[in-house]
């Protein structure tokens, strides 16, 4: 098992965290708090030593000081980044096979330990290509992954697609997370839920979730 | 009762409901800010909050709420305390609008520079303070009409030029954010926000062209800042979807 990073939702899992080898995906409404876990899930490798990319369409110094604004802090031990300014490894949303080819190269690379990569360009990517393509891509970049010890965490944002693309690319991933805000009377709630994760049965039931500069924490929500 | 009186009482129940509904938009607003994460998105909800209160006091030291018929507001000094914060907010929608912008060149992709907004944003930041000294400047000169001709309607005229056109094109900005950003949050939000300003121009326009007439223009302008409000409303609640729950789903 890979640990998430965040001990409530490995306990949520019930089983330690994601399972090995698998692609989870993290989807939900911009500005939600998506990011802190992926955040959370590369700290948790590079405290444990293993090599993990961060591959995101930002500049890494707004993921840095959005890690800052979670409380997560990596000290000297930083991930390989991958992005469109401040990395050795240049992302370019308009050419996807290298993207593709760079991820696939540096976990080939470090085949010797376990891999993490956490992503945030899913959503643009589908945005800016045919999704048909897009199922093929993801399809084929997962399946090449899954060769390996690794796993990989893709966030999507909700408001960007058509649900039933959405739909369409949770049958690639492993295990399907999905970060909500409900309304109970005047007080809005942000709510947690896992929609499947290889090896569990399906997990009902919502979660309550708070993401702050002291950490993440998930606790079981119940209506009064 | 006259129709003067009938206009006078719509006017003030005008301003009245756009107070009620400025509170509603910063409560919910505050409560988006509580629950969201992402930067971006908790400083537009800032911003909408703060935006609501000044207009709240605005509101609230507008001449016909009562709160203002005090003979120090007629003196020259008192009369600055009544245009100040109407003042404050021409400049305080124009600051949320360049966070708004900047924000969504952020967010796009390719990071592109919409309608040369990084060039203007700091002149019109210059124009609407011009624009604020000058409306002050005469706020404190008119207050007892004894200097109220031709150049003091040539200089009001240019003090609203100066804000239309900072606004204006403020609108406009908003506009191509709305058909260029991926985000499509953002860009309801955009959408929304640049309506709501788009009325509020409208009602400013319709206020100053008939500020020597009774109180029919004030209705009128009463009216489009209600419906201004309540786009703000919907732009804040855009933010992030909420969604209802049923109390069975969640005891699954």
């Amino acid at each position: 098992m890979v640990s998430t990073g965040v001990a409530s939702l490995d306990y949520v899992l019930g089983t330690d965290g994601y399972p090995d080898k698998s692609a989870i995906l993290v989807e939900g409404p911009p500005g939600i708090g998506k990011e802190a876990l992926g955040y959370w899930f590369v700290r948790s490798g590079l405290i444990q030593g293993e090599y993990c990319l961060y591959a995101t369409h930002r500049p890494v110094s707004d993921i840095l000081r959005d890690m800052r604004g979670v409380g997560v802090s990596t000290g000297d031990r930083v991930p390989e980044w991958m992005s469109s300014s401040g990395s050795q490894i240049k992302l370019d949303l308009r050419d996807p096979t290298s993207i593709s080819f760079n991820i696939k190269q540096a976990a080939h690379n470090n085949k010797q330990r376990r891999v993490r990569v956490a992503t945030d360009v899913l959503s643009p990517l589908l945005v800016l290509n045919p999704v048909e393509s897009m199922y093929n891509y993801w399809s084929q970049l997962l399946s090449d992954l899954k060769q390996q010890d690794c796993v990989t965490l893709a966030l999507a944002e909700e408001g960007m697609h058509p649900a039933n693309i959405l739909t369409t690319m949770e049958q690639l991933f492993d295990g399907v997370v999905e970060m909500r805000l409900y309304e109970e009377g005047l007080t809005i709630t942000p709510l947690f839920r896992v929609k499947k994760m290889l090896g569990l049965p399906p997990l009902h039931g919502y979660f309550r979730f708070t993401v702050s500069s002291t950490g993440m924490e998930i606790t079981p929500y119940a209506t009064k | 009762m006259q129709l003067s009186d009938v206009l006078y009482w719509l006017y003030t129940a005008s301003d009245f409901i756009a107070v009620v509904l400025a509170g509603a938009v910063t409560f919910r607003a505050l409560e988006i800010r509580r629950v969201l994460v992402g930067g971006v998105y908790r400083r537009r909800a800032s911003g909408i909050a703060a935006l609501m209160v000044i207009a709240i006091i605005a509101g609230l030291t507008s001449s016909n709420t009562g709160l203002t018929t005090a003979p120090f507001f007629s003196t020259p000094v008192g009369s600055l305390f009544t245009a100040l914060p109407l003042l404050l907010f021409f400049i305080a929608f124009y600051a949320f609008v360049d966070s708004n912008v900047l924000a969504a060149m952020e967010i796009d992709f390719f990071h592109r520079n919409m309608l040369h907004w990084r060039h203007v944003r700091a002149p019109f930041y210059g124009l609407m303070l011009f624009a604020i000294g000058v409306a002050l400047a005469l706020a404190y000169f008119t207050s007892n009409n004894l200097i109220y001709n031709f150049f003091t309607v040539v200089w009001v005229v240019i003090v609203f030029g100066c804000f239309g056109l900072v606004l204006g094109y403020s609108a406009a900005a908003l506009v191509v954010i709305s058909k260029r950003t991926p985000d499509s949050t953002l860009r309801r939000f955009v959408r929304l926000v640049g309506l709501g300003l788009v009325l509020f121009l409208i009602s400013s326009v319709i206020w100053f062209l008939d500020v020597f007439v009774n109180y029919l223009g004030d209705v009128i302008s009463g009216f489009f800042i209600i419906a201004s409000t309540y786009l703000l409303y919907r732009a804040v609640m855009s933010l992030s979807p909420v969604g209802k729950l049923e109390r069975q789903e969640i005891k699954q």
